[in-house]
């Protein structure tokens, strides 16, 4: 599970009442990958530049940090540094090319846990959480 | 990548489920139709660089590893099963692709006209008596009630799914996960339905305030369902759906057109040849 995925994910129990994100990560294995491939740079930065305004970014400050990459990304994405081609290759990678093989992701309201193992987190609602409200 | 290459790759892993799960309407999608419905899609600008994709229901992976062969950015598997799952990772390794995976569910209970609904109905003699028909309807799933996927709306471009059609235990299953597609999708949902519910479907999707097409016309040859079945397999009319989610036809339009432009009415030529299986 990379940090664009866990960027996505939530709790989307009746018990969350809607609240139920970002995920606290707790890591018992990690694996990064290579640093990108230079022959791929400029689609790289394409595909950063047009996710920025999709993430939720201060869930990605505090994620990258529960995976070992401590002070890796500001708290505030100012513009400036959406320009920067730098900083958007170091997002791309921690995005990217940081896994979570094994641990735990804890609802921050209900602290219901979500197992990821093998890099697969397992997020079945059992019936009794499922909201039956129609929408 | 031209579609013959996307064929030859997808032709290379085990796309077959090791022990089907009946319930759950295990079989994997066919290597041509996933090369079509991925060439056609990113002909449209759906799929491709600039572009993630979700595959809900992706079983052993095929729908997911055709968006990744088109070269989307960052493609997501979303399948209740963790054996199905198990072979999609181990096809990934395979290919040397990169996908995530996602254990998740789509909501199977909630049901309109439960059973209680149906038998009060049968008891009263005022039914009968002014020669309405006894109501056989199944239990059919609501599609409004929440699809229990622990993912927020809108979080991919383009969401693919080969859903189950659904039996007598989850009729309706089809509409939660068309529905389930919709919320995650920013700009579009391709999805197979049996063409008797089109009429039906076409509506809802003008409901919800979507405007759909039917792409493709397709025969899906599906596996015995129920032992009592006689034939090995069945043939059902198909459709492809694409649903338009983003409001406008040409926001963040991505030129994916590059190599073929012929290749829009073959794919769907091809498309319409093949069935769902191999």
């Amino acid at each position: 599970m990379r940090l664009l995925t866990h960027n996505t994910l939530r709790n989307n129990s009746q018990a969350a009442k809607g609240e139920g994100f970002p995920l606290k990560i707790t890591a018992t294995e990690i694996r990064v990958e290579e640093a990108p491939v230079l022959a791929e740079d400029e689609q790289q930065l394409s595909f950063v530049k047009g996710i920025l305004g999709m993430l939720d970014w201060s869930a990605l400050v505090v994620a990258a940090s529960e995976m070992g990459l401590d002070k890796a990304l500001p708290p505030i994405l100012t513009e400036d540094l959406t320009k920067d081609e730098d900083f958007l290759r170091a997002l791309f990678h921690v995005l990217m090319n940081v896994h979570l093989v094994n641990g735990v992701l804890t609802c921050p309201v209900t602290g219901r846990e979500f197992p990821v193992m093998d890099g697969i987190p397992n997020m079945i609602l059992e019936e009794e959480e499922c909201e039956t409200i129609r929408i | 990548m031209k579609q013959k290459h996307i064929e030859s790759h997808l032709s290379s892993i085990t796309r077959e489920f090791t022990n089907p799960k009946i319930r759950l309407e295990q079989y994997p999608t066919s290597v041509e139709l996933t090369a079509s419905i991925v060439s056609f899609a990113r002909d449209d600008g759906d799929l491709g660089p600039g572009r993630t994709a979700l595959d809900l229901g992706c079983g052993t992976g095929m729908l997911s590893f055709g968006c990744a062969l088109v070269e989307c950015d960052a493609v997501l598997g979303v399948d209740c099963d963790p054996d199905a799952l198990s072979i999609a990772q181990n096809n990934a390794e395979e290919l040397e692709i990169d996908v995530d995976f996602v254990i998740g569910k789509v909501n199977d209970q909630g049901f309109v006209n439960d059973n209680k609904e149906i038998k009060s109905r049968v008891r009263k003699k005022g039914a009968r008596s002014r020669g309405r028909p006894q109501q056989t309807a199944l239990p059919s799933l609501d599609p409004n009630i929440p699809d229990g996927l622990s993912l927020r709306d809108n979080c991919v471009d383009t969401v693919l799914t080969n859903p189950p059609f659904g039996t007598k235990h989850n009729a309706g299953i089809d509409v939660r996960f068309l529905k389930a597609a919709t919320r995650l999708a920013r700009r579009a949902v391709y999805s197979f339905h049996k063409t008797s519910t089109r009429d039906y479907l076409l509506r809802k999707i003008s409901e919800w305030g979507y405007e759909a097409r039917v792409v493709a016309e397709l025969k899906f040859d599906l596996p015995q369902a129920y032992k009592f079945h006689t034939k090995k397999s069945v043939d059902i009319q198909v459709d492809l759906i694409r649903i338009q989610i983003s409001k406008q036809e040409n926001d963040n339009a991505v030129d994916n057109s590059l190599d073929e432009p012929e290749q829009t009415k073959e794919s769907i030529a091809e498309m319409q040849a093949l069935g769902k299986t191999d």
